[in-house]
């Protein structure tokens, strides 16, 4: 049980010849409550100005309560007239504005005053509790202030202006135990396959104790728990899917504190891989308590773990280079979105609205004039009417349908963002669900624009970890996971996880044929593959007949088509101590095999891929940032074999929301006209325009047909 | 009795339905942009407060003790530990931070409680850009439930200030630059990440999603 106070102070001036009065609220700062009620006003919260004896006004208070469970409100007032009157009043202000406060929908409330009514001065309010009544759980309260100037207050005001406080405070007498949760990950830079990462999840009771918490915590797909590792509290059920932890009984402000490791899989793709938990309880009144997150005022928390695998050499970076790329890496991952958030009404309200009124003015003109003409067929209006209302419904249709959702904040669903591009076509995404009722969750991988890319998983008894399958040909996609559970009733209660998206670049062109260098010379002559994907050749060389191609060893490059024949030379200085091989390169950056001079073993470099960085304020899990790393050498516009370029990965950004090229049709309408409305309105029209118009050739040959 | 299959109820019928969707249409119109007429109303005819003295209350507190004064304009930001205050605007709010700027569903429920920080940006003070983002309109039938804190950011100039207070420090900004860009233009949430700047965005036009209006202000120092 606790008795907290949030305050808010309020100034306001008098000036009795022109009266006004200017109040602001300052909220004072109390961590503790910030999570259990608000106060919100107009803003700022009371303004009046001109205000003679005589006048009244009405402001709005809302106060919401933010803890889950309904509590008891209570508001102290505090009224200081003590400063700032000039010239200090013979009178009492304070007994000359009289107030009342309504609890809108339930009537006024008492107040305190020798009456016992609901009508008492300023000054009978002073320094009073008033009951606001019971607030329900997770939601707000409105109340109407009425105050009223004393129309007999007379002149006495006149030439007097004063300042005046009101200090209102909200007390929750009787309020109950809340949990609060956060997790954190070790893993502050890119792990490699095969890694352990460490968790840390605390949780703790606050305004009060919290009984049988219990800790729901689900790692990535691929991430293992190693045995014996859990710290801090037994389990109830140890990981397999999720890991289920006993926290007992917390005591207020008691925090449990669990750490436990996990191993990534040997096989795991490159990406950045998003783990998810929650905790429950019961309060002290056996009411149900969920976890809030308070980065973020949701139920679920989690990190982010990125995953490259490790390159066949290592690039050695300058400090300056690391802190440049550092930065570029982290404007790469925020331009990773697609769009900047949406503040507005969506526009299709707007076009519906257009549609309405066009179709709604057509339809009275239309009646006006017919009625004078009086037609022969009146059947025929009533049929145009269905006809109009039909066919424009089924055109606005398609938008709505395209953004209809329903979301349920106990359902979590986090995607693994995948390394982008991706040289394979066929990879998996992980994901994993998690839901605060333990309901058997539906799983559900999508191209954007709602096309299917794996069959749906089921995970019972609340949330799993899961894969979505992806083998598409080269193109930037879309994805996310949809995550649902259907009742009994047939009524469908889902979330929906971030859209990740992924270049896939895996056309790889043919190894060049008939490679040939005359003894010691400076040149070589091939064949490129008959694979239509070749677009150049380059020439690497080496003192030593086994090196790695990368900018140290690059000697020049030919742009040449596919099944062609070619030369190159190599403009360095005494080739003839180097060893040769050459590689095709497509437009996308994808390079073949190698082939050179006799003896000569080449190995492909795969150039840095990923780096995390913790941003202030998150919730301690690293935040990745895909991007190229620097080749040492200069020369780094040199593509390998398996390479990520930082250069594309930044391409992206440009290309945001284009994508889909696989959706189905009725994806690829939906998705056209979310982006253009303007066009999809006209479109819109104009198919009406001419449906009407061809039913009324239709209705007239019809008509003509049965004159005859 | 009149014949319900008649010509002219046929027509009376017809008008009426058109009455009807005419009357629809106005009332979307209406309720989509009603926040937005009558926050320019109150621009227009509502006392200003370009001047007012933007200042916490312990600093008011401090300066009425030394004798400074503060002016008879006063603001106090509804949030001193992270509030935005905009005083040629009237605008108030406290500031939601961390806020996932890529989940619509999480940031909207933000803008339900104030003005939202996207994550991964700045916060007052670090070096970088600060992005905080508001509703400019809302679809008609949930606009009392949002907070319409940016619907006049367009009247804003180059020199007007902005004050954000962070764990009840103020850190004022004067705006440098406004422009209308697409939605794909995400590298506005980043900016100079050497410089400390504040960029304040917004759908335009107003009640619609068409556009993002930027504002971009630099952090004054103080002395």
């Amino acid at each position: 049980m606790k008795n907290l106070k949030r305050q808010f102070t309020f100034i306001g001036s008098f000036i009795a010849l022109t009266f006004f009065v200017w109040v602001a609220p300052v909220q004072a700062v109390d961590p503790d409550l910030i999570d259990v009620v608000e106060i919100i006003g107009t803003n700022p919260f009371i303004v009046h100005t001109n205000i003679l004896p005589g006048d009244a006004f009405t402001d709005i208070m809302t106060v919401n309560n933010l803890t889950g469970t309904s509590q008891d409100i209570v508001m102290g007032l505090d009224i200081d007239l003590s400063e700032g009157i000039v010239p200090w009043p013979p009178f009492e202000l304070e007994e000359k504005i009289t107030v009342k406060i309504e609890k809108v929908g339930s009537g006024f409330l008492i107040l305190p005053g020798p009456g016992g009514d609901t009508i008492a001065t300023l000054q009978e309010l002073d320094d009073t509790v008033i009951g606001l009544g019971a607030i329900a759980g997770s939601s707000g309260q409105v109340y109407k202030i009425y105050a009223t100037f004393d129309p007999n207050a007379g002149n006495e005001y006149q030439n007097t202006k004063v300042y005046f406080n009101i200090t209102m405070s909200v007390d929750i007498p009787d309020l109950q135990g809340s949990l609060l949760i956060a997790k954190t990950t070790d893993s502050v830079a890119p792990e490699a396959p095969g890694n352990e990462v460490g968790y840390t999840l605390r949780v703790t009771a606050i305004h009060g104790g919290v009984n049988d918490v219990v800790l729901t915590d689900l790692p990535p797909e691929g991430f293992a728990y190693v045995f014996g590792s859990g710290t801090g509290a037994p389990f109830i059920h140890q990981y397999a899917s999720p890991g289920v932890w006993d926290l007992g009984d917390l005591g207020e402000d008691e925090t449990v504190t669990v750490t436990y490791k996990t191993k990534i899989s040997g096989n795991q793709d490159d990406g950045l891989y998003r783990d998810i938990a929650f905790a429950t309880g019961t309060n002290g009144s056996g009411a149900p308590v969920i976890a809030v997150d308070q980065s973020d005022a949701d139920n679920f928390v989690g990190t982010e773990v990125a995953v490259v695998t490790p390159t066949s050499e290592s690039v050695q970076l300058k400090e300056k280079d690391k802190t440049d790329t550092t930065t570029k890496r982290i404007i790469k991952r925020v331009l990773g979105a697609s769009i900047l958030p949406a503040t507005g009404a969506q526009i299709s309200w707007v076009i519906l609205a257009l549609v309405l009124f066009v179709s709604g003015l057509g339809m009275m003109m239309y009646a006006k004039r017919k009625k004078a003409l009086a037609m022969k067929n009146s059947n025929k209006i009533i049929t145009k009417i269905v006809f109009l209302f039909v066919l424009g419904t089924s055109v606005l249709a398609l938008p709505s349908q395209a953004s209809a959702t329903t979301v349920d904040p106990r359902i979590s669903v986090r995607i693994e963002a995948p390394e982008s591009p991706s040289m394979e076509s066929a990879f998996a995404i992980g994901f994993v669900t998690l839901d605060i009722g333990g309901r058997d969750l539906s799983a559900q991988c999508y191209q954007t624009g709602d096309v299917p890319v794996t069959t749906a998983y089921v995970h019972n008894n609340g949330g799993n970890s899961g894969n979505c399958l992806i083998d598409l040909p080269d193109g930037t996609y879309q994805f996310y996971v949809r995550a649902s559970y259907e009742d009994e009733e047939d009524t469908v209660f889902e979330n929906v996880s971030e859209t990740v998206t992924v270049e896939i670049k895996a056309g790889t062109p043919g190894t060049p044929l008939n490679y040939n260098r005359e003894k010691n010379s400076c040149g070589v002559s091939f064949t490129t593959a008959n694979d239509g994907l070749t677009t150049k050749v380059e020439l690497y060389r080496s003192t030593e007949n086994s090196f790695v191609a990368d900018a140290s060893t690059f000697a020049t490059t030919l742009a040449i088509a596919p099944n062609t024949n070619g030369a190159m030379i190599d403009p360095g200085a005494d080739c003839k101590d180097y060893f040769y091989a050459i590689r095709a390169v497509s437009v996308s950056g994808a390079g073949s095999g190698f082939v050179g001079d006799d003896d000569v073993t080449v190995k492909h470099k795969t150039n840095t891929k990923t780096v995390t960085e913790t941003v202030a304020g998150g919730v301690g899990g690293a935040i990745p940032v895909t991007g190229g790393g620097a080749v040492a050498g200069g020369e780094t516009t040199v593509p390998t074999a398996g390479s990520v370029e930082g250069a594309e990965t930044e391409n992206v950004s440009g290309e945001n929301g284009s994508v889909l090229g696989e959706g189905t049709i009725a994806g690829d309408v939906s998705s056209w006209i979310s982006s253009h409305p303007w066009w999809s309105a006209l479109i819109a029209l104009v198919l009406l325009a001419l449906g009407y118009r061809g039913y009324q050739v239709y209705q007239k040959k019809r008509n003509e047909q049965s004159l005859q | 009795m009149n014949n319900p299959f008649s010509k002219d109820n046929h027509f009376r019928i017809v008008e009426k339905t058109g009455i009807v969707l005419v009357t629809m249409s106005v009332i979307i119109f209406l309720l989509t942009f009603y926040p937005v007429v009558k926050e320019e109303l109150k621009y227009q005819f509502l006392p200003k407060h370009n001047n007012a003295s933007v200042v916490t209350r312990e600093e008011a507190s401090r300066q009425i003790q030394t004798g400074e004064k503060t002016g008879s304009d006063i603001i106090y930001p509804v949030d001193e530990g992270f509030g935005i205050v905009i005083p040629k605007l009237s605008a108030n709010a406290k500031v939601i931070p961390d806020v996932d700027w890529m989940n619509e569903a999480v940031y909207q429920r933000a803008l339900t409680r104030g003005v939202a920080q996207a994550r991964g940006t700045a916060l007052p003070g670090e070096a970088g850009n600060v992005f905080l983002f508001a509703h400019s309109g809302v679809d008609f039938y949930k606009a009392v439930r949002y907070n319409a804190q940016f619907y006049l950011l367009n009247k804003l100039v180059i020199g007007d200030e902005i004050d954000l207070f962070y764990n009840k420090q103020k850190f004022t900004y004067r705006v440098s630059g406004k422009k209308t860009v697409s939605p794909e233009n995400v590298e506005y949430l980043t900016g100079d990440r050497e410089e400390k700047t504040l960029t304040l965005m917004t759908c335009t036009p107003a009640g619609t999603t068409l556009e993002r209006l930027i504002v971009v202000a630099d952090q004054v120092e103080s002395d």
